[in-house]
């Protein structure tokens, strides 16, 4: 990491007196990628538009690599490149006019070579001529890709890149983006799949109602957060619940009257079992739990509750 | 501004919606000549009607039927055009993708206003071509001279699109202006469309909107400049009469200059200063 791609200071944006955006702020290292995370309607792709110069913000500063996004963009354009919400093009252009046209907007004539290894890259070797019209969105979304890394940009945007696309269209992206990092990009991506910006984002910000909830190193936020902890299945389920409750620091909760979960340090696992055998309680699984982003996410946008109950298959890790 | 100025021409001619004004203006070009070939194998070959279309299609009378149909619908062309360049790039939410990769926002509204003076002069150009051949075909038909090259006047057919320029350059002005503040194609198009009749009707019920509207200084310039003599005298004295009061040359100049700066300038700080929200 050489130094700071994205940094906002109080960035807001106001529609008609409702904040799309209220005092955000980001600090984005180089190199990184960066998961953008927050529910629908959060303000993601208005901090992107207005990072990328296609809204005004109504107050706040920010710069891409140094540089007031406002006052010099001519320091900026050549190093971003973007995919803002669903991918746009002339439909009646083949994928390649497409990208040489967007090449030309953005001044630069780039030889053949550079749109055959740009096609290769994103695996539309052999579509390439035909109209966009008859590309699925996928391809539409590979293409977009595409399109972002004509200049060779340092920094990345994608929003939403796996909105509408199928298994295996998702693992597609989500290979593109992990090797657009690999090639040292910065990559910002704004989701509001969590598993997916799990797999592949190092550093996080969470903005709910366009305010930043969490920012920093995804493992940092999760052990911040509780750290792994313990999934126990015991019978009677109400004694054992009762029992843990009553030491604090654990932290006790149940979702489904079947585990109950709690936060211990390996070396307090015995005397917390020995309390429950010695109640007459029957411990029947002890289980690591792995706390996962979006059992942090949910528990931190106010989201749990039934929704939370959800990923106790996936954060299980051992089970039975 | 090279490269975008291709990117921008690229798109031009792959566009359907160019292809289609291009094909509806010689169609109906070709429909004024087989109308006349039709009419005059009707009439017979020696017919005085066979005789008067032997001498409107011989080369370079055949270039006045593009000249009339272009004086017709020249202006609404440009607007058609200049709408659906800049609206299908909010209807297609494509801004989103151009803006980030220029620095300056207004190159793209500079090189739109080029490309539609070029799409337009092409367009004329070889409306003129068309005819020209067609007539040399008609005139292959009925039987009378291919053409009548001591005619031809370059500066007098220079005379004759001057006026229908800057009719198209002043309603395609009003309507980028127009497109840019509603970001809709169809907005644009309605209001170049029924605003060029608005005007039109306006000016010649008021005195005042003659004065401040730009049809009649159109009006006012295209006399000045096509007409000499007694015939000028005339038609500048129906104008006067229209205004009200006489109106210089200079006046005219000015106020349809206004139009055509003013909306483009108007145009490109709206441009700037809007935010590309998305559709």
């Amino acid at each position: 990491m050489s130094g700071i791609a994205i940094t906002a200071e109080g960035l807001t944006k106001v529609y008609k007196n409702v904040p799309a955006v209220n005092n955000l702020s980001l600090y984005i290292p180089e190199g990184t990628i960066y998961g953008f995370l927050g529910p629908n309607g959060a303000g993601k792709t208005t901090t992107i538009r207005m990072l990328l110069g296609l809204i005004r913000p109504t107050a706040g500063k920010a710069t891409v690599f140094g540089h007031d996004i406002l006052h010099a963009r001519q320091n900026i354009a050549p190093y971003v490149g973007a995919i803002v919400e669903s991918p746009a093009f002339y439909t009646f252009m083949s994928g390649l006019e497409n990208l040489r046209l967007l090449a030309r907007s953005g001044g630069h004539d780039l030889p053949q070579a550079r749109f055959d290894e740009l096609i290769e890259f994103v695996g539309l070797r052999g579509r390439e001529k035909d109209k966009v019209k008859t590309y699925s969105l996928g391809m539409k979304q590979r293409l977009g890709v595409a399109a972002t890394l004509l200049n060779d940009p340092k920094l990345v945007f994608l929003d939403e890149p796996t909105n509408g696309l199928d298994p295996a269209g998702t693992v597609e992206m989500r290979n593109l983006i992990l090797r657009m990092g690999q090639e040292g990009r910065t990559v910002f991506l704004s989701s509001h799949l969590l598993f997916e910006v799990e797999q592949v984002c190092s550093n996080v910000a969470i903005i709910q109602k366009g305010v930043t909830i969490k920012q920093g190193r995804v493992r940092d936020l999760l052990a911040a957060e509780g750290g792994p902890g313990y999934a126990i299945e015991a019978a009677p389920f109400e004694k054992a619940m009762a029992i843990l409750q009553e030491i604090p620091e654990l932290k006790a909760t149940s979702f489904d009257q079947h585990w109950i979960n709690i936060n211990a340090e390996p070396q307090d696992v015995p005397q917390v079992m020995r309390k429950l055998v010695q109640a007459d309680v029957d411990v029947f699984q002890v289980v690591v739990r792995q706390r996962s982003l979006e059992s942090l996410f949910l528990e931190i946008t106010g989201n749990g509750g039934a929704a939370a109950q959800q990923p106790l298959a996936e954060v299980v890790v051992g089970g039975r | 501004m090279w490269n975008l100025f291709r990117a921008e021409w690229t798109k031009t001619y792959k566009r359907p919606a160019n292809i289609g004004l291009f094909l509806v203006t010689l169609g109906i070009i070709l429909l004024g000549f087989l109308g006349m070939v039709g009419i005059s194998l009707y009439e017979g070959m020696d017919s005085q009607f066979a005789e008067q279309i032997r001498q409107l299609t011989l080369f370079p009378t055949s270039l006045q039927v593009p000249l009339i149909v272009l004086s017709q619908l020249g202006s609404i062309l440009a607007i058609v055009f200049m709408s659906n360049s800049i609206g299908a790039e909010y209807t297609n939410d494509t801004w989103k993708v151009l803006l980030p990769r220029r620095a300056r926002r207004s190159d793209f509204i500079i090189i739109k206003v080029v490309i539609c003076l070029l799409f337009m002069t092409l367009l004329i150009a070889i409306s003129l071509i068309f005819a020209a051949l067609l007539g040399v075909l008609v005139n292959l038909i009925v039987g009378g001279d291919i053409s009548n090259l001591e005619q031809f006047s370059a500066s007098e057919l220079f005379k004759s699109l001057v006026p229908i320029f800057m009719q198209l350059i002043v309603f395609s002005s009003i309507t980028l202006l127009v497109t840019m503040a509603s970001r809709s194609t169809i907005m644009g198009i309605v209001f170049g469309i029924v605003g060029n009749t608005i005007f039109s009707v306006a000016a010649s019920l008021s005195k005042l909107a003659a004065k401040i509207l730009p049809n009649l200084h159109i009006s006012n310039l295209e006399a000045n400049w096509l007409y000499d003599g007694e015939q000028k005298t005339e038609v500048i004295k129906r104008i006067d009469m229209a205004f009200g009061t006489p109106i210089s040359l200079t006046t005219s100049l000015i106020v349809v200059g206004a139009y055509i700066f003013g909306s483009i300038i108007i145009g490109l700080v709206l441009f700037q200063r809007r935010d590309m929200a998305g559709q």
